[in-house]
């Protein structure tokens, strides 16, 4: 049983193979490439490095009938009477996949909010949604979810759906795993980009190895294909309907084996965070994003107080939260937040790709850093070549002298 | 006594996989692999829990055999007992192969508590603690920040939810997944002759689990296709239709040019200064 296969005929014993490989599992014995398969994991680094196109990975063949599997369901969090109004970037997308698939689009509104019809009707209408299905129990709460997979695992069992999207909040990233163990199916987390294949199939990108790779992933076997996608990641666009077109599905649900009902978990205490900063990081029209450049904790602290005096909330790239000079909250990129804000502004950001993957959606994009050099450069439509403390510096002696 | 189970994870340290401009793969000869510092951040709740209350820390964790390096430094913090699930067939485990294997672990032991980091820092998707919890049927928390306490079968957390923090009390056993955060790594001095062998190194027939449940075949996803983003190779093409001084600048500058949408400053003249105030003040 071996995926991985170098075909002899074709290998030329280049040995581009055995340097790219991080587990020195291949090794060039008589001219040829030849796999050691206790050390392979299967990264498919080696492939891609084959001049000759010798090394194959073979995919699983299976024989399922899926055919039974229809439309394209987007969870939307519906809380306290909220809807999670970024919900409607992922039905744009969705309406998009469902042009090319042929499909139906449905929203699936999920929370303790009863649906006020035709409220709902209007707003989906805007957004070309004929189908809307509420989930709801009044006791559901974000921060048990175990209770709403439940319920919507069920659904899905019972009206199978071929491809279910979930918005990357947190709640939407904690209840897309469990769905998809429950329904026995694949995820894929944080998609940047999907497609519908010849197959008719959904094509799930997303990038991985600190976001240097985009990795297309396809669920063949099983239904429904699942994907999460980070809010702001796609655009919402508009697609109106008759208002009469939309109709509202309500499934009130019965408790069960709750997790809630049987007491195995309780919220105690909810209380806002301490966090400096008010307005999140992805809702903030102007952003000031702080990286390694700045080169200590006082430096960050000296960029973060400018940003403030000039009303910018503060972001950081994930190596300025792993030094722990800012809370997670504010990390800007693959696995931080993805952000769209009118104005970003960079200090000391060399702009690797996980980050520019979260930022390149800005209107403006002002960067200063002093390595002209610097990838954020490429992206960027002001580019400072500059020491940024100076550049404070110089912007407070401005500010200063205009007063 | 109750038992803990930690669940490691060997990554690269992404911050240094560059590209390589000529095949256009990942460079990762010279890339340090290190343990997911979200799961150390799940190691060290662990070991807090063992100072205070003398609960036992076993960690655990599945990949080629290097992957034991993280853990003998588990053994250097403080753990008691180490597995690693290694196997040619789990190559090419997605996240729900990946979770089968580490229940046919888990339920081995008769762990009260499973910890995991959130996410890892290689592929990032969150999905492995709910994917386990859903799997052994048992209660989760995830985001989670700090434990507070524990008193008989229930336990406290502390976890993280948008703007907010949240308490939770959940009845053991139970699944925690840990954010990062900084803390200072105190090592033990510990008998190192003997470090290696203090890992218990498992296959499937071990956990009775069968090749076709877990790695390529055992997947539900698949990886169709791999990409290098040609926007952010290190390299610069340059356009043989430039002047020869057109072309040195833009080497120079690392291949951005000043165009209707993209502009450069280079100096901090006063001009300069009055064009970036207007930009970001």
């Amino acid at each position: 049983m071996s995926y991985i296969e170098v075909n002899k005929t074709k290998c030329i014993g280049c040995n581009k193979c055995v340097e790219v490989c991080n587990y020195d599992a291949i090794k060039v014995v008589n001219g040829k490439a030849v796999i050691d398969y206790n050390l392979c994991t299967l990264c498919g680094a080696c492939v891609k490095a084959c001049p000759v196109d010798a090394i194959v990975i073979a995919q699983v063949e299976k024989k399922i009938d899926l055919s039974n599997y229809k439309g394209i369901w987007v969870i939307i969090e519906y809380f306290d009477g909220e809807l999670k109004n970024t919900g409607f970037q992922l039905v744009s997308k969705a309406n998009e996949l469902a042009r090319a698939s042929k499909d139906a689009v449905t929203a699936v509104l999920v929370g303790n909010t009863e649906p006020a019809e035709d409220e709902l009707k209007k707003i989906f209408s805007e957004y070309g949604v004929r189908n809307v299905k509420a989930v709801y129990h009044k006791d559901f709460t974000r921060l048990i979810t175990e209770d709403a997979s439940e319920v919507l695992s069920a659904q899905i069992a019972q009206d199978k759906p071929k491809i279910v999207l979930f918005l990357g909040t947190i709640f939407g990233r904690t209840l897309a795993p469990q769905v998809a163990t429950r329904v026995q199916t694949g995820l894929t987390a944080d998609c940047t980009e999907l497609e519908i294949n010849e197959r008719n199939n959904l094509l799930q990108i997303r990038p991985t190895y600190g976001g240097k790779v985009l990795a297309t992933i396809e669920t063949p076997y099983s239904c429904p294909q699942m994907a999460s996608v980070r809010p702001n990641v796609f655009v919402e666009e508009k697609m109106p309907i008759m208002i009469e077109e939309v109709k509202i599905e309500k499934v009130p649900v019965k408790k069960r084996s709750f997790i809630s009902v049987k007491n195995l978990k309780k919220v105690l205490m909810i209380e806002e965070s301490d966090d400096i900063f008010e307005t999140p990081v992805e809702e903030a029209k102007v952003v000031y994003c702080i990286g390694l450049g700045v080169g200590s904790k006082e430096g960050f602290d000296a960029v973060a107080n400018f940003a403030r005096q000039n009303g910018a909330v503060v972001a950081a790239t994930r190596g300025v939260v792993d030094e722990g000079w800012a809370d997670i909250s504010q990390q800007v990129g693959q696995t931080g937040v993805t952000i769209r804000p009118e104005l970003y502004v960079s200090f000391g950001v060399s702009g690797a790709i996980h980050h520019i993957i979260g930022i390149k959606n800005s209107r403006k994009i002002v960067a200063i850093n002093k390595d002209f050099r610097a990838p954020i450069f490429k992206i960027a439509d002001y580019c400072i070549v500059a020491d940024l403390f100076e550049v404070i510096e110089k912007m407070k002696n401005y500010s200063l002298a205009l007063q | 006594m109750k038992k803990i189970l930690v669940c490691l994870k060997q990554v690269p340290n992404t911050r240094d996989v560059k590209i390589n401009p000529e095949n256009h793969t990942l460079v990762r000869e010279g890339v340090e692999s290190v343990l997911n510092p979200f799961d150390d951040c799940a190691l060290e709740e662990a070991l807090k829990l063992k100072k205070k209350y003398g609960f036992s820390v076993t960690v655990m964790t599945m990949g080629p055999p290097q992957a034991e390096k993280i853990l003998e430094y588990s053994f250097r913090r403080g753990a008691d007992e180490a597995f690693l699930l290694t196997d040619r067939h789990l190559a090419g485990s997605d996240t729900w192969a990946t979770a089968t294997a580490v229940v046919g672990l888990a339920k081995k032991g008769g762990y009260d508590l499973l910890f995991c980091g959130q996410e890892s820092i290689d592929s990032g998707t969150g999905h492995i603690g709910a994917s386990i919890a859903e799997m052994m049927n048992i209660p989760q928390v995830n985001y989670a920040e700090k434990v507070l306490g524990l008193h008989e079968n229930r336990i406290r957390i502390q976890a993280k939810f948008d703007k907010f923090d949240a308490q939770l009390e959940v009845v053991t056993p139970v699944v925690v997944s840990f954010l990062k955060k900084g803390f200072e790594v105190k090592l033990k001095a510990i008998d190192e002759s003997v470090i290696s062998e203090r890992i218990k190194r498992v296959t499937l027939a071990d956990l009775n689990l069968l090749p076709e449940q877990v790695g390529l075949e055992g997947s539900y996803t698949q990886v169709v296709n791999i990409d290098i983003d040609e926007r952010f190779v290190g390299y610069v093409t340059v356009d043989s239709n430039l002047s020869a001084n057109e072309r040195i600048l833009y080497i120079t500058t690392g291949g951005i040019t000043e165009n209707e949408n993209k502009k450069i400053i280079r100096d901090l003249s006063q001009e300069s200064i009055e064009e970036i105030a207007s930009l970001i003040m």
